[in-house]
């Protein structure tokens, strides 16, 4: 059955469309445009309702989301976003209002979609035994295509480190997550919606380059966790936190570990050998495959067949 | 003896008449206030707090007291529960239900409702702008309450007490 949460924020119109609809239980997206059809994506695959979307439905969505409270989702609005309970993301596109080069907010929204949220608990745990090495969490890197489930990996392992593993004597680590853009936790009011741990402390909405440094200070974490680095001050951050004796679990969008090689902003983490092990993920055989892991140490892949 | 006592009655019940008459006037006056002491409460909120209009309007009503705490209890459980689709709608069916016990006239809940009509969707310096604006609308009409209330609550207990007593001369 599809979530409350997300069922709560819709007009009684779309609800109603929704409820004869035979794969609701593996909905992953509801896409709504004004004066035109609903999609709803369920297993990778679309499916058109015809069901014709107005400006007061797009309107209902986004007082319900935002809780009849606009002021407040201010600066989730500028990133074209908003965490609702339960950790779905709500998508906003409309009418940009830039303002010296930023964009200060979007009005006339026109078309919203509603990403639910779905973890998948143990997704991680033919990879922990690569990247956990006598009891230590070893830096790691995870690079894949979007949508091949980096970040559901990624919230799999910070569950598993900051619970701890007995079967690999993996004791349960401070975990000190930096969500910049509220997708690791799903946080709604600042509580992660996903489990991502007992041990796990969460820095939500923050900017990965100030959240690092923030969490050494504040936290004493054992590791990290952040999701796509990828500019010069994330790096600077990054090598503060390896100086402090911090590890660190992060990700990069590319499809091999020659995307690390080949980019300049990752020349520094390259030359300062930072990562011991990079997982490389695809989505040749669904969601999620593993590609191979790179051990840099050694310079040896194990590939998929061998995990 | 029963003819005094019929007498005395009229009396009494014409000057309770009038003295409840007179007293919503006073009530009117005291409403207001508590409106504007409402909106001062729902502004801070807002602008120190970023609280949720839902919560924000739930922490008003345990601020305020009387029919107007009503009225802002009301409003925020029809939004918490979805019941309506936006909050002018919510605080239109919240007087609704608590008219009966309201001494506001239709242009006071006007003043308010027009603010209803924006409150959430705009950024905090549009609200700022539109709390502004209703705050001076409120002060006027509590100023032609308090007015009214002046002149008006003596008045309507002399004249309650006062047809009582013209009844009974004539009956007498």
């Amino acid at each position: 059955m599809l979530t409350k949460e997300v069922l709560e924020i819709l007009p009684n119109s779309i609800k109603k469309q929704l409820e004869g609809f035979k794969y609701l239980d593996k909905l992953q997206e509801i896409r709504i445009k004004v004066n035109k059809p609903l999609f709803l994506v369920c297993n990778n695959q679309e499916y058109m309702v015809n069901c014709i979307s107005t400006a007061e439905d797009i309107k209902i969505v986004l007082q319900r989301v935002s809780n009849y409270s606009i002021y407040a989702f201010e600066e989730e609005i500028k990133q074209g976003y908003i965490t609702i309970q339960g950790g779905h993301r709500v998508g906003i596109c409309g009418n940009c209002v830039v303002d010296k080069g930023n964009v200060k907010t979007i009005k006339h929204i026109s078309s919203i979609n509603i990403r639910v949220a779905r973890e998948v608990i143990g997704c991680s745990e033919k990879i922990l035994p690569y990247i956990v090495e006598e009891g230590k969490v070893l830096n790691t890197i995870i690079i894949s295509p979007p949508k091949c489930g980096k970040t559901t990996i990624l919230r799999d392992l910070t569950r598993n480190i900051s619970n701890g593993v007995a079967s690999i004597d993996l004791n349960g680590m401070n975990v000190s997550v930096i969500d910049e853009r509220s997708e690791i936790g799903s946080c709604y009011r600042g509580i992660p919606q996903m489990n991502i741990g007992v041990r796990t402390d969460i820095l939500d909405n923050c900017p990965k380059s100030e959240g690092i440094i923030m969490a050494i200070r504040s936290m004493a974490p054992q590791v990290i966790v952040c999701d796509e680095i990828g500019t010069y001050k994330d790096i600077e951050s990054v090598l503060i936190a390896l100086n402090s004796g911090v590890n660190l679990i992060t990700t990069i969008h590319g499809f091999g570990i020659e995307d690390l090689y080949n980019r300049p902003v990752f020349k520094e983490i390259i030359e300062n050998k930072v990562f011991q092990r990079a997982v490389v993920l695809s989505n040749r055989m669904g969601i999620a495959t593993i590609e191979y892991i790179y051990n840099f140490t050694k310079g040896e892949k194990v590939r998929r067949d061998n995990i | 003896m029963i003819k005094s006592l019929g007498l005395i009655l009229i009396i009494v019940s014409s000057t309770v008449i009038g003295y409840f008459y007179g007293e919503g006037f006073r009530k009117r006056a005291k409403e207001l206030a508590e409106l504007q002491r409402g909106i001062v409460i729902l502004r801070n909120e807002i602008n120190f707090g970023h609280a949720l209009l839902p919560e924000a309007l739930m922490k008003v009503s345990e601020k305020c007291t009387g029919s107007i705490a009503k009225v802002f209890s009301y409003a925020s459980h029809m939004l918490i529960k979805n019941e309506e689709y936006d909050v002018h709608r919510s605080f239109i069916k919240a007087f609704e239900v608590n008219k009966d016990n309201l001494s506001l006239t239709k242009d006071d809940i006007t003043i308010f409702l027009d603010l209803c009509r924006t409150l959430g969707e705009m950024d905090i310096e549009g609200h700022n702008d539109m709390f502004s604006l209703v705050t001076e609308n409120l002060n006027k009409a509590l100023q032609s309450a308090e007015h009214n209330l002046d002149k008006n609550i003596k008045m309507y207990r002399y004249l309650g007490f006062s047809f009582g007593a013209m009844v009974a001369i004539v009956l007498l």
